[in-house]
């Protein structure tokens, strides 16, 4: 029949997945853009099966249920979560309590699972997902008012009870309209678990507000984060460690090509950060200086020159972040383990989001060679001796308060505050809301 | 006198949707090879069939509707921007005898396809009542105006030396020299047009993943099956009129015109495609300025080079 | 060419189009949506270009195609980056001062219909195998190249001069284009403020001025 030759067709079609990374999850999700049959989309209309990776607490949960509603129908959603960790919410059915599939640990293959989802789903073997949240307007229609809103005269009043967007101060002389739009937790750029309250005139950011919407202490899901949590307080081989860096930074590259709608460089960034992960040999560092050219020849970094500068000093004071704007600032000198595999720091000066591509290429490329020196010797990092992680020195990770950094984008384009935020690949713990706070 | 058509009334919109419907499958097949190559993850011969798979798996996907959308609008945007690629298809010559549409002004045509492929995208992304694709929608305006004017006088400068605006009087003219040869300027620039109008790869302002997915954002099912259709139908008329304009059409020893033709559209489709897999996404503020700045005084510079030729 | 001669499928694609215009621009008014109101407007002029068509001026046409185009989006857009409205979701009224404007409205009707009904058309086909793009070149930049040359440049200077006036100092910066976006510094030596204030949002109207033209 022609509707289940349709529905067969259907279901040998590339996954299209849309990653929504809870609290713990880090950059995963992104190296799933390797794999030939699934297909990573920006938009969750886009997509068939979410997979809902890390923890979902504290305001990532309500978020979660409205992307999971915006999928068109069949849907699904997958779940990846860390074995063990509290539950998001008892109390509060979502999305999360009927997931098509649950994969557990950092070591879960989740690919096969949404192929899987995939073909069930168009097969008819599973139903879809029903929403997860009330089919109702947010702001309902209020009728008329008293000062003749709701549709009647010249400004058109305040139906649904919204206020018409209204001029703003001026931009180049022109007094334009400003709307305020929440975006985020998943959007791709954003840091991890971080909702943007923007003011936009246009294009352009008049302000913008980070929020952070994970809860403290939420498990830890991501294998690079666990490698460098477990390394602060036992030993571990420099070799793994070095490898869950470049792992990370070829993740965090990954992204940065998303976002510039590279999705083929994306995929073979993400195919290296895979490589870095798995298997013993690890990955060649040759490889690693192709993606750096190939990344030069893309014009992308022409393109991200002199975007995201942060004028005056840098509020960086370590990390791949502050390496980018020129500070010498590198915990692994300190380390005996390091010094004697014959570490050099590596160095970009701009401090802009080229620079910061640049260097994490680079530190990647550095990392896989100690790594592979370290595996020849032996050597092991001791918890007492300063720890480099790759998003600055622990333990306070050289993080930057985000009121900063968004107070820094004002003014800039959003396409632009989105190139500089990927770039900066902000700490997680950052984006952690203190306990108690509202989300 | 008006517009000559050449073929029957039936045979038209048959032989222009015959040549989209084909031109588009094969800018998908292009696109899910470039992906492959540059991605490493290796060609294989499924690349043929996995335009057909996405296809399908858009017709059976639902197609989702926002809160009080313009609903005409959203639905007309598709059909409009398919229907301004077949009508600027329609012009272009595919042999000595043979065009579908030989208007004597094809040139005009073809700047108002352009203008009005921008009205659509705008459309497309005014109409579902959502922010990011209205916000992508306007941005993308900025830089298609600015490469319609470009455009205008690159079409100009290859009007010269045909001494005529009719596409036909265009590739007759090229039967010693191609264009391309002639004014080496033109063929780059059409290829920024190109891109930039149907916001093709490095020009994505429209439907970026910074914006997730611009003003395809809300789009779903059919609705995007028609979208990414009509982009690729007009991915094929640009292809199909730089080859008129530039690489001499339907010229060329042994093989009869219209398969000139369709190899040369082929081989400008390639490099467009190509283009968008291995340069990254322009910042618009940027490009407008640089093609005010940059491009459209080069475009004056080939206009005078091919005025300059077209004297004696 | 006598009108007789002309087949039955021109006279029904006129009053198409003829109708369709004026339903068209009707719309314009009669819409809740400035955006809307812009492409009806432009759907209006598409159909007397393609009346002009049907008169054999395909340069006209298609030229009038081309720049109502554009003008219409110009319009839309700054529309938008005006009020930030999308699709219907804040209906609002287009007419202003609707006892005035009907006055007027109504007495250039009547003008028109009288030169329409009174006037006298000439009734001069032309000859099959004109080049009207060649004819029409010939006049454009041979007896009357000096009006159209001063005037295309005199209408360019005019536009920038009004762009260079009318742009002042922004938050952001001292000129306009580029400088006026790029963010404050956050040096605290030289006492400038970060810019990162939400804009307070009333809930009155204050301060909209006038729209101006179709707004």
């Amino acid at each position: 029949m022609a509707v289940s030759a349709l529905h067969r067709l259907a279901a040998a079609a590339p996954v299209p997945v849309f990653v929504a990374r809870g609290a713990g999850a880090g950059l995963l999700g992104g190296e799933l853009a390797a794999d030939r049959r699934l297909r990573l989309v920006a938009s969750p209309r886009q997509a068939t099966v979410v997979l809902a990776a890390g923890h979902f607490g504290g305001g990532l949960g309500p978020a979660l249920d409205r992307v999971h509603d915006q999928l068109p129908h069949p849907r699904a959603l997958v779940w990846w979560r860390a074995a063990g960790g509290p539950e998001p919410g008892d109390d509060r059915p979502g999305a999360l309590d009927h997931p098509a599939a649950v994969v557990h640990g950092p070591g879960g293959d989740v690919a096969p699972v949404l192929v899987d989802t995939h073909r069930r789903l168009l097969g008819g073997d599973q139903a879809t997902a029903p929403d997860a949240g009330a089919d109702e307007p947010p702001h309902p229609f209020e009728g008329r008012g008293d000062h003749g809103q709701g549709g009647e005269g010249m400004m058109g009043g305040v139906p649904f009870g919204r206020p018409m967007a209204m001029t703003g101060d001026d931009r180049d002389g022109l007094a334009l309209g400003q709307v305020s739009a929440d975006l985020g937790p998943f959007l791709v750029g954003l840091p991890a678990a971080t909702v943007a309250r923007v003011t936009f005139q246009g294009e352009v950011v008049q302000a913008l507000e980070l929020r952070p919407q994970a809860v403290p202490e939420a498990p830890v899901l991501d294998p690079v984060l666990a490698r460098f949590d477990e390394a602060r307080h036992r030993p571990v081989p420099v070799a793994e460690l070095e490898r869950a860096r470049a792992r990370h930074h070829l993740r965090a590259v990954a992204e940065c090509f998303r976002l510039a709608g590279l999705w083929a460089l994306a995929a073979r960034a993400a195919s290296l950060a895979r490589g870095a992960g798995t298997g013993v040999a690890g990955v060649d560092p040759a490889a690693v200086a192709a993606l750096g050219r190939r990344l030069r020849a893309s014009a992308l970094l022409a393109s991200w020159s002199g975007v995201g500068t942060f004028p005056g000093r840098s509020p960086f004071t370590g990390g791949a972040n502050a390496r980018a704007a020129g500070l010498a600032a590198d915990a692994r000198r300190g380390d005996p383990a390091y010094r004697a595999l014959g570490f050099a720091m590596v160095v970009q000066h701009g401090g802009d989001a080229r620079a910061r591509l640049v260097q994490r290429l680079a530190e990647a490329r550095h990392a896989l060679e100690l790594a592979s020196r370290a595996a020849d010797v032996g050597a092991v990092h001791h918890p007492d001796h300063p720890l480099e992680t790759p998003w600055g020195p622990a333990p306070d990770g050289g993080s930057v308060a985000l009121e900063v950094v968004a107070a820094a984008l004002a003014g800039a384009d959003w396409s632009d505050a989105l190139a500089t935020l990927c770039s900066l690949d902000l700490v997680p713990d950052a984006a952690v809301a203190p306990a108690g706070a509202a989300p | 006198m008006s517009p000559a058509l050449h073929a029957d009334v039936w045979a038209a919109p048959l032989i222009v949707g015959t040549v989209l419907a084909v031109g588009a499958y094969l800018v998908a097949v292009l696109d899910a090879a470039a992906t492959r190559v540059v991605a490493g993850t290796g060609l294989a011969p499924d690349v043929l069939i996995e335009p057909l798979r996405r296809a399908a798996l858009l017709v059976v996907q639902q197609r989702v509707v926002t809160e009080r959308p313009d609903a005409a609008s959203w639905a007309l945007a598709p059909a409009a921007y398919a229907g301004l690629a077949a009508a600027g298809l329609a012009v272009v010559p595919w042999s000595p005898s043979f065009s579908v549409a030989d208007v004597d002004a094809g040139i005009v045509v073809w700047g108002t396809v352009e203008s009005l492929a921008v009205v659509a995208v705008f459309l497309h992304g005014w109409s579902p009542n959502s922010h990011q694709p209205l916000m992508a929608a306007y941005r993308y305006v900025a830089v298609g105006l600015s490469c319609l004017l470009v455009s205008m006088f690159v079409l100009i400068a290859v009007a010269l030396p045909a001494e005529s605006l009719a596409l036909n009087a265009i590739v007759d003219a090229q039967a010693g020299l191609w264009n391309v040869v002639r004014h080496p300027l033109g063929l780059p620039l059409f290829a920024v047009v190109a891109l930039g109008i149907t916001f093709w790869g490095p020009m994505d302002l429209a439907d970026g993943a910074d914006l997730s997915g611009g003003t395809s954002a809300e789009a779903s099912g059919s609705q995007r099956l028609a979208w990414q259709g009509a982009r690729a139908a007009m991915l094929v008329s640009f292809a199909a009129l730089g080859s008129a304009a530039f690489l001499g059409g339907w010229h060329g020893p042994v093989l009869p015109g219209p398969v000139w033709m369709a190899a040369k559209t082929a081989a400008l489709l390639a490099l467009l495609v190509a283009a968008g897999h291995l340069v990254a996404r322009v910042r618009a503020e940027r490009f407008v300025t640089w093609c005010w700045t940059v491009l459209l005084p080069l475009a004056f510079l080939d206009l005078v080079v091919a005025g300059l030729g077209a004297l004696p | 060419m006598s009108p007789a001669d002309l087949p039955v499928g021109a006279d029904v694609a006129f009053w198409v189009f003829a109708l369709a215009a004026v339903a068209t621009g009707y719309r314009v008014f009669r819409t809740d949506s400035m955006v809307r109101s812009a492409f009806l407007l432009l759907a209006s002029f598409l159909n007397v270009g393609a009346i002009l068509l049907l008169l054999s001026a395909t340069y006209l046409g298609v030229a009038l195609f081309f720049m109502m185009t554009v003008e219409m989006m110009v319009m839309a857009i700054f529309m938008v980056a005006f009020m930030m409205n999308s699709a219907g979701l804040n209906p609002m009224s287009m007419t202003h001062r609707s006892g005035r404007a009907a006055v007027v409205g109504w007495l250039a009707f009547a003008g028109g219909a009288a030169v329409a009904l009174a006037g006298e058309f000439p009734d001069r086909p032309l000859p099959p195998g004109t080049d009207v793009i060649g004819t029409l070149g010939e006049e454009l930049l041979g007896d009357s190249m000096l009006t159209f040359e001063t005037a295309g440049v005199t209408l360019l200077a005019t536009m920038i001069g009004a762009v260079v006036l009318s742009s002042r100092r922004s938050r952001f910066g001292d000129e306009a284009g580029d400088d006026a976006s790029l963010p404050p510094t956050l040096d605290p030596e030289t006492g400038e403020y970060p810019a990162g204030v939400i804009a307070e949002r009333s809930g009155g109207h204050g301060g909209h001025g006038d729209h101006g033209g179709h707004g």
